[in-house]
């Protein structure tokens, strides 16, 4: 009995709400029709009438009235210009949103909204992502903006979400990007020293991100390993000697503690253990090779990497 | 009111996958030369270039033989072959070709044929050869110039005697960089 008294009232509450979106929508008559245009995929015409509902003196008031507005333009974002960096679109949904959510019945709406400005929040994310792969020389400004976007609205689309995996993720790939840029041209030192910066920020916010040591071990061993590809024929005994000099000591005192500590943190990770083998091989530290290299045979058999990870 | 809800699942699948795939390619490719092997191939190549062999090892190629290490073959192949040794142009040659070689300047046993090396000290008794090697104790088995590794750096340390005895001799450069 009490199991369908409360059932009853359920349906009531559902009732009485839709009663209420109801006379709303019948107070709103241009942000409804929007609404409808919108969903019939006719988006030019939901806009123009979208547009009026948020000049509509009345109808500007109520959040439902931006929150259509902000939906319509996300929706032509979506068809148009999805992918698009600076998309004008995107920017006046979020704006149309946000404006929602401070407005007369905006509680109604919230869960919604904030779904929606999620989504937008995640293209900047990935927007952010994209541009930093493709920083050049004119510097990381479009992918640096394109990811305060997404700190300024993730927060507000899901309120208490810890940003710092994805600000490790957005400054792992913009050390990428620069990895990758001084690899094009290995005398410069500029790139190495940024995609160096951009994974000691990760350390600091995260001082066990196995990847940031892992990658700073490889910079320092990479820099070794293009003063040592330099020597040939032409290279006077004393300046190999030199250059061997300093080479081991970078692998020595700079790359093997990192990836020491990579080790530490992540012991059966494959690159780590294979990382370990390479930096052991170029300080001519037999005993340790062979040792890492059972490693890499044992975790192979117990399943824990596969057999293309040792190579 | 709620038009669109379908749609958000479909699209958030996209952004995670997106980040996703970042996540994946977040670990730098860790190069795989053999940098000790680039320096014992450059050691080779200056024994071979600051080091005097008799009259009659200055002609036809000069011949640089490699036991047992192939990082090192394949370095010298690429980097020194062909190269100038006085009037001699520099030749790699593998184990299998030691034999019948008509004159082994330098030969490089690596210690993974470190049993072999009494073989060679013996077949290459009087003749004009550098027997270089790199494991501890191998002078005394023979070797003439054995590779040390010191805090990650390869060095060398030199027979004299034996080398005077295969009447090879080495120059200043050589003599000044061994370890005594």
């Amino acid at each position: 009995m009490g199991h369908s008294m409360k059932h009853i009232q359920s349906l009531l509450a559902c009732i009485i709400i839709l009663l209420s979106l109801t006379s709303r929508a019948q107070q709103l008559p241009l942000a409804s029709e929007a609404a409808r245009l919108c969903r019939e995929m006719q988006l030019d015409a939901a806009l123009e009438k979208s547009n009026l509902s948020i000049a509509d003196k009345t109808e500007s008031s109520e959040a439902y009235a931006w929150y259509v507005n902000g939906f319509v333009l996300k929706e032509i974002y979506k068809a148009r210009e999805y992918g698009l960096r600076n998309s004008t679109y995107r920017e006046e949904a979020i704006k149309s949103f946000a404006n929602s959510m401070k407005l007369k019945n905006a509680s109604q709406h919230l869960a919604m909204t904030r779904l929606a400005l999620k989504y937008l929040a995640s293209t900047y994310y990935n927007d952010a992502l994209q541009a930093a792969q493709s920083i050049s020389g004119s510097g990381e400004d479009e992918a640096q903006t394109l990811f305060a976007s997404f700190v300024k609205w993730m927060p507000i689309a899901e309120p208490g979400i810890s940003m710092t995996g994805y600000e490790k993720e957005y400054t792992k790939s913009i050390g990428q990007r620069y990895f990758s840029l001084w690899q094009r041209d290995t005398d410069s030192p500029e790139y190495r020293d940024k995609a160096t910066a951009q994974y000691e920020k990760i350390l600091k916010l995260d001082d066990s991100d196995v990847d940031a040591y892992y990658n700073l071990s490889v910079i320092h061993y990479n820099q070794a390993v293009f003063m040592y590809r330099k020597i040939d024929h032409e290279t006077d005994l004393f300046d190999m000697m030199t250059i061997q000099e300093a080479a081991s000591k970078l692998i020595r005192e700079e790359a093997l503690p990192l990836m020491d500590k990579a080790y530490e943190l992540a012991p059966e990770k494959g690159e780590v253990v294979r990382g370990k083998i390479i930096l052991h091989r170029a300080l001519d530290h037999e005993k340790d090779v062979e040792y890492f290299k059972s490693e890499i045979a044992r975790l192979i058999r117990e399943g824990k990497i596969t057999a293309d990870q040792q190579k | 009111m709620d038009f669109h809800i379908r749609k958000y699942g479909f699209y958030l699948i996209l952004s995670l996958a997106a980040c996703l795939g970042s996540v994946l390619a977040c670990a730098q490719t860790i190069p795989d030369d053999n940098t000790v092997a680039i320096i014992r191939a450059n050691y080779l190549y200056q024994f071979a270039n600051n080091s005097d062999w008799p009259a009659e090892n200055k002609k036809g190629p000069f011949i640089v033989g490699i036991v047992g290490n192939s990082d090192v073959f394949d370095i010298m192949v690429a980097k020194y072959a062909s190269k100038p040794i006085g009037s001699q142009l520099l030749t790699v040659i593998g184990a299998n070709e030691v034999s019948t070689a008509p004159h082994v300047h330098v030969l490089f046993v690596d210690r993974s044929k470190k049993a072999d090396l009494a073989k060679y000290t013996r077949d290459l008794r009087g003749v004009s050869t550098l027997i270089v090697t790199n494991w501890e104790g191998a002078l005394a088995q023979g070797a003439h110039i054995n590779f040390l590794s010191i805090d990650g750096s390869i060095r060398f340390e030199m027979n004299k005697t034996g080398m005077q005895e295969s009447a090879v001799t080495p120059g200043v450069k050589i003599v000044q960089w061994a370890i005594q």
